[in-house]
């Protein structure tokens, strides 16, 4: 836009501010005038002729009584009381002129100059006189009045209406102004202040301001955007931060892998060259023999950190869809055993897996937790010392949370690391060396497992020494008696969509 | 009353009593379709300016009529102050009119139809007087039967002669 102020202009001019009750009353006043005006018209309009109709009629009444009375003077030709007759007359303001004529037409008394008969406010009357038997007819009497005293009266009664109108005008202004105040101004400043702040400082500040009308609806309607606003803004916050450290977990993770990868390449590198090259020379065929296992062994545990690298991006990506169904818990723990009883492990370490309470069975997707519970048990034959000692165990508390737990004789895991034991690789290198060198990725997939099911991983060192990781799972997945045949319950035709799961199960059951 | 109908044209002052008289019977045949002249009425045929016959008799005192409750006589309209009054005025309407068609008793004594106001009345003999004003009345009342009796003699006289023509 060509416009410099393409965007509204939010700022907030305190001192050119143009408050609503000025705006208010500078509408509202001329209307008010112009009514006002127009009312006051028409009421003079209306007295007027009212004024004037009751002039006429007071005429009609003062010249007939005034002629009644003049009778009798007239005939007799007493000036002084016809005098007398006309000062009583024009002692009323309203009376202009008067003339009192004889039968000849000549004025007998008058007042003022002698009016137009025909002219408004006007009256000419006979004046009789009541002989003895009869009346006679002796002269006239005309009176003519004024309309200027009623008009002057009638402009006087307006003005002080005007008076009085514009006095009710001011106060109705006042009242509307500090109403308007109470009820719109004051709200509307605070939230200009709240705005202004907010602008200036990025502070949202609530409204104070509690009333049922509509400002009360638009402040408490703000109040709640601006609610809404801080939440966004705290929840983007949080995912812009949960995603960097996502990413940057993602990267640690590659340089882990890359880094695990090495260590078994530079052996098999190095032993393949020493027998390829025949360095000790020709005789030492036992001694090549030994590096010839040592390659082997680097390749079994590439290949192993490979497959648990694939599960783990399988996983991750969604690709392993669990089928679950009833399975008797004991089929779950004998396929367990079978699997961990093929593993190699340290001389003397011995598996025990406890005989469960007989009746339960589970809803569950029976490899994937038979992987599950095979990579459990395979993580603790590997690092518990000659000698040592590995339990399985299916217990189902009060709650009916069903746990399935192992639990090893060997070290205990630092507090600070448990945690980390669960992130992919995430494990300090001293506790993964010492440990649980190259499983860094087990106990993850075991995590992702558990969850697909709704559970819970959780690793524990017990006050009888060792570690125990055990595998909660809500009493949802608990089904007291199997609902089909056991013979077939854990032996579901995997969909094809759970082959790529199956086809990995595999790999994690191979020989390593 | 006489303002409602055609003014004097001019003052003819000196005019005998015999042309007044022709003018009247002209009058009366030109006011043949219109209101007539014995009878004081406003411009709507309206007598005693609205007020209730019947209440100067009952009540001695003149009170409004309404204009729902009205009757029609001679031409002319009264308004009652209520059903009763009514039925009594249409039972003998002679005995409630006005003496004088509703004119100024004493100024029809001295031969002048001047406008009777409803608030100054005076009953003589079962007979309504009204009054141009308290004045006209104090006057009128300091020769009672005199006056009646003069007026008793005038009424026939400008009887059919209209308010406007007694003062040409």
């Amino acid at each position: 836009m060509s416009n410099p102020h393409s965007h509204p202009d939010w700022t907030v001019h305190p001192v050119r501010l143009t408050s609503i009750s000025t705006r208010y009353l500078m509408r509202f006043v001329p209307i008010i005038l112009v009514i006002f005006t127009i009312l006051i018209s028409i009421y003079g309009t209306i007295a007027y002729r009212e004024a004037i109709s009751s002039l006429e009629s007071k005429l009609d009444t003062l010249v007939s009584r005034q002629s009644l009375l003049m009778g009798e003077a007239v005939a007799e030709s007493r000036n002084d009381r016809i005098g007398l007759l006309v000062a009583q007359t024009i002692a009323d303001r309203d009376v202009a002129t008067i003339a009192v004529l004889d039968n000849s037409g000549a004025a007998l008394n008058k007042y003022g100059t002698m009016p137009d008969v025909n002219a408004p406010l006007t009256r000419a009357v006979a004046i009789n006189y009541m002989g003895d038997n009869s009346f006679k007819r002796v002269g006239t009497l005309v009176i003519s009045m004024s309309k200027e005293p009623a008009v002057e009266r009638l402009t006087y009664t307006l003005f002080c209406i005007a008076l009085l109108g514009i006095a009710l005008l001011a106060a109705a202004s006042v009242a509307a102004h500090l109403v308007l105040r109470t009820t719109v101004s004051q709200p509307l400043d605070k939230m200009l202040t709240a705005i202004r702040i907010q602008r200036e400082s990025g502070a949202r500040i609530p409204i104070d301001w509690d009333s049922e009308d509509q400002i009360g609806q638009v402040v408490s309607a703000y109040n709640a955007l601006q609610l809404r606003q801080t939440k966004t803004e705290s929840d983007l916050t949080r995912l812009r931060v949960k995603a960097e450290r996502a990413h940057q977990s993602k990267s640690d993770f590659v340089g882990r892998v890359i880094d695990e990868l090495r260590t078994p390449l530079n052996s098999i590198v190095g032993f393949s060259e020493i027998v390829s090259s025949q360095r000790f020379g020709p005789d030492t065929i036992h001694r090549y023999l030994s590096y010839a296992g040592n390659i082997n062994q680097a390749a079994r545990h590439l290949l192993y950190l490979i497959e648990n690298v694939l599960d783990l991006t399988r996983l991750e990506g969604g690709e392993v869809e669990p089928v679950f169904a009833p399975v008797k818990v004991e089929m779950l723990l004998r396929r367990a055993e079978n699997t961990a009883s093929s593993l190699s492990r340290n001389k003397g370490v011995r598996l025990t897996v406890n005989p469960p309470t007989p009746g339960y069975a589970l809803n569950v997707d029976a490899e994937l937790i038979g992987t599950l519970l095979g990579k459990l048990l395979e993580n603790a034959l590997r690092h518990t010392p000659d000698d040592g000692k590995v339990e399985l165990t299916f217990v189902v508390s009060p709650g009916g949370t069903a746990s399935f737990t192992v639990h090893d004789t060997g070290k205990s895991i630092p507090e600070a690391e448990i945690e980390r034991l669960l992130i992919p690789l995430a494990v300090s290198r001293e506790i993964d060396e010492r440990r649980f060198h190259g499983t860094g990725l087990s106990l993850p997939i075991c995590k992702m497992l558990a969850e697909m099911h709704g559970g819970t991983l959780e690793i524990t060192n017990p006050s009888t020494g060792g570690s125990a990781v055990s595998l909660l799972l809500p009493p949802s997945r608990v089904t007291e008696t199997p609902e089909i045949d056991p013979s077939t319950g854990g032996d579901v035709n995997p969909s094809p969509n759970h082959r790529a799961s199956s086809a990995s199960v595999q790999h994690l059951h191979g020989p390593v | 009353m006489y303002r409602s109908q055609s003014k004097a044209r001019q003052n003819n002052g000196v005019a005998p009593f015999i042309a007044a008289f022709v003018f009247a019977a002209l009058f009366c045949c030109a006011q043949a379709f219109g209101a007539s002249p014995d009878l004081n009425l406003d411009s709507n045929g309206l007598a005693l300016r609205g007020y209730d016959p019947v209440s100067y008799f009952s009540d001695n005192r003149a009170e409004r009529g309404k204009s729902g409750i009205s009757a029609e006589h001679g031409g002319a309209t009264y308004y009652f102050a209520n059903e009763n009054n009514r039925d009594e005025f249409l039972r003998e309407p002679r005995l409630y009119e006005p003496h004088y068609g509703g004119f100024c008793a004493y100024g029809v004594a001295v031969g002048q139809k001047f406008d009777g106001d409803p608030e100054v009345f005076a009953i003589v003999e079962g007979k309504l007087y009204l009054q141009l004003d308290r004045a006209t009345q104090t006057l009128w009342k300091a020769e009672l039967n005199k006056n009646i009796a003069i007026a008793d003699r005038t009424w026939p006289v400008i009887k059919p002669i209209p308010a406007a023509a007694l003062n040409e």
